[in-house]
């Protein structure tokens, strides 16, 4: 009873950090990126490369995936997703499903679909808090997501980029008046997303295998993590994350695997049904 | 001379457009018997191809409202008729007729929640059906989802041949149908905006939820069929992401919401599909992607959209002016 929630609460903090760079690309750019889920796999495996072929510690790689990433996504919304970003949501949706297609496919020729997974250097050492064995690897792994969505959240809340970013979200015509460059502005927070997002595949890929199809999963969680919290609300984020991680473990645990995306959208329904706002939502409609 | 070839000019031009189209017409029925085995089967896959699009584009092109999980139509009428004849022994056409009205059920009940979402949440959400419902499909061992179905094709390929011929025609007959009707001009008023078109007294609830249902109507109809013409189904074959997708590529390459855009696409993306891509079978869908780019980027309003039609023929039409930043537009 007690393990696939503590387990789902430990995975819920990798789920929040995928989901918090959706949130911010869609609350900010008014885009959503159907390649967001190619960035969680694309993150994973820049760390299990820099382990398996250049010998570095996993924590080393962190850093490294955050930063490829970061300007991944960059250059992802400077030459792609900046050119249709005013044209009709369709077009938006068509290009990044294009370049989702592209890139998985290039992941796969590239590195195949075999499940590839790490040892983030505790072995096989866990804890035992009432009677749940909670292996060190999944404690580390939640405490890193936290730490590292807290450091998003100042970043955002204090630095002078993350101003711009804000202001942009807030009123992009009168951020664009006093002098924010939006397309800069766009393309960093596009690569702050990108780079939370990598840092969640590094961090999933020390408790979970992850392959390049499995895009396409961490796709549909972001988009329930964000649904379920609220577009624009890190707390809201966290609270999606923990709430889509115990459900998908408890599922798993009990009906068994293969069924999580199916409840990650029972939740999404029920979500827009009965709270279309998500559980934090800042004033936001679901008109568009 | 320029007295007596005004009109002779003018007539040529009007009976032209038929004459082109009974040409093809002749052409498309005679052609099994004169053409390679491997032609039939891109000429079939072009003729299914123009279905699924003349259908998505009710939805999609006249309303407005792009689908991205449109193959769930094709999976639940092929998967209710494999499991009534397999489980329950029922021959092929009843439940085939069963299989299109439990669709068109499906759609009734997915269009009802779907249809209120505006924008990013519609799409959102259809994507999120997609995926979600092909993955229950696999898992509740009922519907033995993941082993799939075996078909009995008992039909010669030249029988699948004109019944998606058959198909085509009538799909985009009833696209014609509708963009001419009150309730197509109805459908093009909440494409351009919703809340207008519900001021002016179009019924718009009413009118998605029907283009909806009636968008998944032939893909429906299809489900059972393309079973039987590939003898094995299973959801990674009739729940696929990539059967949507294409529904949308006919459609926006040919030109969203014209009602020959679908045929168009139909025959550009399958004749590259199956002569093109089909040399690559490794990069196949890396190409796939880049061709999704390369059009949302470069022809956007697809090859109806980007002609300008006038009395002297049709030329390249001007690009259209950008704007700097929708926002800017807003303030």
């Amino acid at each position: 009873m007690l393990e696939p929630l503590v387990y789902g609460l430990l995975l819920g903090g990798v789920l929040a950090l995928a989901g918090l760079g959706f949130t911010l690309v869609y609350g900010v750019l008014d885009v959503v990126n159907l390649a967001h889920g190619v960035f969680v796999i694309l993150g994973g495996y820049v760390s299990y490369w820099l382990v398996n072929l250049y010998g570095l510690n996993f924590w080393q790689t962190l850093p490294i995936s955050f930063c490829v990433l970061a300007v991944f996504g960059y250059l992802y919304q400077r030459l792609l997703v900046q050119r249709v970003i005013t044209e009709k949501i369709l077009y938006v949706f068509v290009l990044t499903f294009g370049a989702a297609t592209l890139f998985t496919n290039i992941m796969t020729n590239l590195w195949t679909n075999d499940h590839r997974s790490i040892d983030p250097g505790f072995g096989g050492r866990y804890l035992e808090v009432v009677g749940v064995i909670v292996p060190y690897s999944r404690l580390v792994v939640f405490l890193a997501a936290l730490i590292i969505m807290a450091l998003t959240h100042l970043f955002l809340q204090y630095s002078k980029m993350g101003k711009a970013i804000r202001a942009t979200r807030d009123n992009s015509f009168v951020a664009a008046l006093l002098g924010v460059d939006l397309k800069h502005v766009y393309a960093s927070t596009m690569a702050i997303g990108a780079g939370t997002a990598g840092l969640a595949g590094s961090l999933l890929l020390a408790v979970l295998p992850i392959s390049p199809v499995m895009e396409i999963q961490w796709l549909v969680y972001s988009i329930v993590v964000v649904v379920v919290g609220g577009v624009g609300s890190v707390i809201g984020t966290m609270l999606g994350g923990l709430l889509l991680g115990v459900l998908i473990t408890a599922t798993g645990w009990y009906l068994g695997q293969g069924i999580s995306v199916g409840t990650a959208l029972a939740l999404f329904l029920a979500m827009l049904l009965f709270r279309p706002t998500g559980l934090l939502g800042i004033e936001h409609e679901i008109r568009h | 001379m320029a007295f007596a070839a005004g009109p002779t000019a003018a007539r040529l031009r009007r009976i032209a457009f038929p004459l082109a189209i009974l040409i093809v017409v002749v052409a498309v029925l005679v052609a099994p018997f004169y053409v390679s085995a491997l032609t039939r089967r891109v000429l079939s896959a072009i003729f299914f191809g123009v279905t699924l699009g003349a259908s998505y584009n009710i939805i999609g092109g006249f309303a407005g409202f792009p689908s991205f999980g449109h193959s769930v139509f094709l999976g639940t009428s092929a998967y209710t008729t494999a499991i009534l004849m397999h489980r329950y022994g029922i021959t092929f056409y009843p439940a085939w007729a069963a299989g299109i009205l439990v669709s068109l059920v499906v759609a009734a009940l997915l269009g009802i929640p779907l249809l209120r979402l505006r924008g990013h949440y519609f799409a959102v959400g259809t994507i999120m059906i997609q995926f979600g419902l092909a993955e229950i499909v696999s898992a509740v061992p009922y519907l033995e989802g993941g082993r799939g179905w075996t078909f009995a094709t008992g039909y010669s390929y030249n029988v699948f041949y004109y019944f998606f011929l058959v198909t085509a025609i009538l799909s985009v007959l009833s696209t014609w149908f509708v963009r001419r009707s009150r309730f197509g001009f109805g459908l093009l008023a909440i494409n351009r905006n919703e809340v207008q078109a519900q001021v002016l007294g179009v019924p718009t609830a009413a009118y998605k939820l029907a283009a909806f249902v009636l968008s998944a109507f032939w893909i429906a109809v299809l489900g059972p069929m393309y079973g039987r013409y590939l003898a094995y189904i299973d959801t990674t074959v009739v729940f696929s992401p990539r059967i949507s997708i294409n529904m949308l590529l006919y459609t926006l390459i040919g030109g969203m919401g014209h009602v020959v855009g679908p045929v168009i696409g139909a025959v550009i993306v399958e004749t590259v599909n199956n002569y093109v891509w089909a040399r690559f079978l490794e990069i196949h869908l890396i190409v796939y992607g880049v061709m999704l780019i390369l059009f949302t980027l470069f022809l956007p309003r697809g090859v109806l959209g980007s002609l300008h039609f006038s009395p002297r023929g049709f030329a390249l039409r001007r690009p259209k002016e950008r704007v700097v930043s929708e926002t800017l537009k807003e303030a």
